[in-house]
């Protein structure tokens, strides 16, 4: 690094800039429980509706962003503002009006997503693409930046810049997506792009990103030894390059030996990568009993579970190759394995951030530092692990549900429960740090 | 020969093990044994401390003439940490196990944080700075683990 730059530790983002994000986050995720409730409920006292018959379904593409789009993302975009930080020493810039651009278009375009797709308004799908594409393409665009700015270079920052990247290839086909339910006559339709799309959410974006972040925090909050410092270097740059080649392999050789290949070579980087999760988990040297870790583990096992399936389905085995195994597959890799990293992360994230913004109030005063609320009074261990087993049973439910489509509005009503306590966990926290933050202006102000 | 970083980053994970076996034998509720642990803990930290605070940082502030770089914001992380250490001594003494480990916790954010700046940006600017084998040999003499 350069060593004229005088070194700036306390740099970090007002509060409220991560925070909105994480209290938006559960709302989504609630929307998508009461629909669900709603097509369940139908399903039991009303009209001839079939739910979880096909993966093309407008319910499922509906239901399915609003946790990609409105949950997951999210998370992810109020982490990357944070983390920028403390990984890189670098804020992302452009102060105040990015992440409020940021933070309406995403909002405004994930509503916008859900009634076109409802209502098959043409020009909705337009608008909703224009927000969405623009709000994200600013999150890369000063992602990449302040990742080029850093002090120095580390495997998590290359993650989060292969993340960055992923972003950019996965929403631009995005947009195209939306715009093709749209107005299918110009565009035309053709779903080789769905799932080029696909990959490159959901191993590129969101896995990537995981990845990075994951090799600074779980070292961090776990105590557990590092990850090996090449297998840092070389994991996220090899599954990006099979993530390249998969996605364009996989376009014009769909459904052929080669393209088979190349996903299975990409599902096996992220395989070895939750090995050697697990693997340093269980060498953890704090014993004691942590909801995240047990988030961690649930995620794994999904992923593992997703890993069997696909084989399975890819090879054909047991005639196994309908619609239910894909959707089943889609609950396993989205809820069970992503959501559960993210549910985790925030059970960290949430009471550091806290604590650490707090702690700034106090403007180095002892007796205010020390009258502080203490990390398991910041979020209370019971309602984490309500959390937990909410989650679980959330997991289970969605599962049952695309094989007996009864259960539908119980795995919806499940879903409620869990976000209405993730919400009221988080907006307590944020209540507790205005408080916080409002008495210091009392105090410090003559 | 290790590098001062190296050397220095071993240290804290050496007090990280320390932390987690008090940390665990409070959850069970032994809280004579996970005193005796913490008190050890202490100790070693302190002497991480006094290290850094009167050998090395005097060294690289006047090798680089930084007087209020990062050493100074390192020294008033390490006044808050002891103040720290010393609320979670009286939790313990009260048998207070909801108390001492969500301060514990506390404690494991915050010099998690403390020792990812260290090691990441602090020590790599001691190896480049500060006299590798004079150092190294103050450093090996001060940690008697
Ligand atoms: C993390 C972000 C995202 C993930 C993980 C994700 C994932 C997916 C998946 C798995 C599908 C396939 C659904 C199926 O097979 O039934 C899909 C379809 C789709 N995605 Fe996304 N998506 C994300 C973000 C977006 C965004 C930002 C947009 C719009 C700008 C978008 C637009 C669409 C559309 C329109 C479809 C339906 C395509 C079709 O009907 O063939 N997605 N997405």
């Amino acid at each position: 690094m350069n060593r004229d730059t005088p070194l700036n530790f306390d740099f970090v983002p007002y509060w409220t800039i991560p925070f909105r994000f994480f209290l938006t986050a559960p709302l989504f995720a609630l929307i998508a429980g009461m629909a669900l409730s709603v097509l369940g409920g139908m399903l039991l006292f009303g009209s001839d509706t079939a739910l979880w018959q096909s993966r093309w379904f407008k319910e499922v593409i509906l239901t399915l962003h609003l946790v990609t789009i409105g949950t997951v993302t999210m998370v992810m975009v109020g982490a990357l503002f944070q983390v920028t930080s403390v990984v890189g020493g670098c804020l992302l810039p452009g102060g105040k009006v990015v992440p409020a651009s940021v933070y309406g278009c995403l909002t405004l375009g994930v509503m916008l997503f859900s009634i076109a797709m409802l209502n098959d308004i043409a020009w909705l799908f337009a608008a909703a693409a224009c927000l969405l594409v623009l709000g994200l393409m600013i999150l890369a665009v000063c992602g990449l930046l302040a990742v080029s700015r850093a002090h120095r270079s580390s495997p998590t920052l290359m993650a989060m810049r292969l993340s960055l990247i992923s972003l950019l290839v996965m929403i631009a086909v995005g947009g195209g997506l939306l715009l093709m339910h749209g107005y299918p006559e110009i565009v035309g339709f053709d779903r080789r792009w769905t799932d080029f799309h696909l990959l490159w959410g959901l191993a590129g974006w969101v896995g990537l990103l995981i990845m990075g972040v994951s090799f600074q925090v779980i070292p961090m909050f776990h105590v557990t030894p590092s990850f090996n410092l090449n297998f840092q270097r070389w994991t996220p740059v090899v599954t990006f390059l099979t993530l390249v080649a998969a996605s364009v392999i996989d376009f014009f050789y769909a459904g052929g030996a080669v393209s088979s290949a190349a996903k299975g070579l990409l599902l096996a980087c992220f395989g070895v990568y939750g090995i050697q999760v697990w693997r340093l988990l269980n060498k953890r040297k704090r014993k004691i009993e942590d909801v995240t870790v047990m988030l961690w583990k649930t995620a794994i096992s999904s992923l593992m579970g997703f890993m069997v399936i696909q084989v399975v389905l890819e090879c054909g085995w047991f005639g196994i190759v309908n619609e239910k195994a894909w959707l089943l597959n889609g609950v396993l890799l989205v809820f069970g394995v992503i959501v559960s990293v993210l549910g985790g992360m925030l059970q960290k994230i949430i009471p550091f951030l806290s604590y650490l913004h707090m702690q700034r109030f106090c403007a180095g005063n002892f007796e205010a530092i020390k009258s502080l609320p203490h990390m398991r009074a910041i979020l209370q261990i019971k309602h984490s692990r309500y959390f937990y087993r909410l989650h679980l049973s959330s997991l289970l439910f969605l599962m049952l549900m695309i094989l007996v489509p009864e259960v539908t509005l119980v795995a919806g009503l499940s879903l409620c429960l869990e976000f209405s306590l993730l919400f009221y966990m988080t907006a307590r926290v944020a209540v507790m740090v205005w408080k916080a933050e409002r008495n210091s202006l009392v105090v410090n102000v003559p | 020969m290790s590098s001062i970083s190296e050397l220095m980053t071993d240290d804290h994970r050496g007090c990280d093990e320390i932390y987690a076996s008090a940390e665990e034998a409070i959850a069970e509720g032994k809280f004579d044994e996970g005193l005796s642990l913490w008190m050890n803990f202490c100790a070693r930290i302190e002497q991480h401390f006094t290290l850094e605070e009167q050998a090395l940082f005097p060294a690289f502030e006047e090798v680089t003439g930084m007087q209020a770089g990062p050493t100074l914001v390192m020294r008033g992380e390490h006044l808050q940490m002891r103040e720290m250490f010393k609320s979670i001594t009286s939790a313990i003494d009260a048998k207070d196990t909801d108390e001492a480990l969500g301060q514990c916790e506390s404690l494991m954010i915050f010099m998690q944080q403390h020792n990812m700046k260290e090691e990441q940006v602090l020590y790599p600017m001691l190896n480049d700075t500060l006299p590798k084998e004079d150092t190294v040999y103050k450093i090996s003499e001060a940690l008697v683990a």
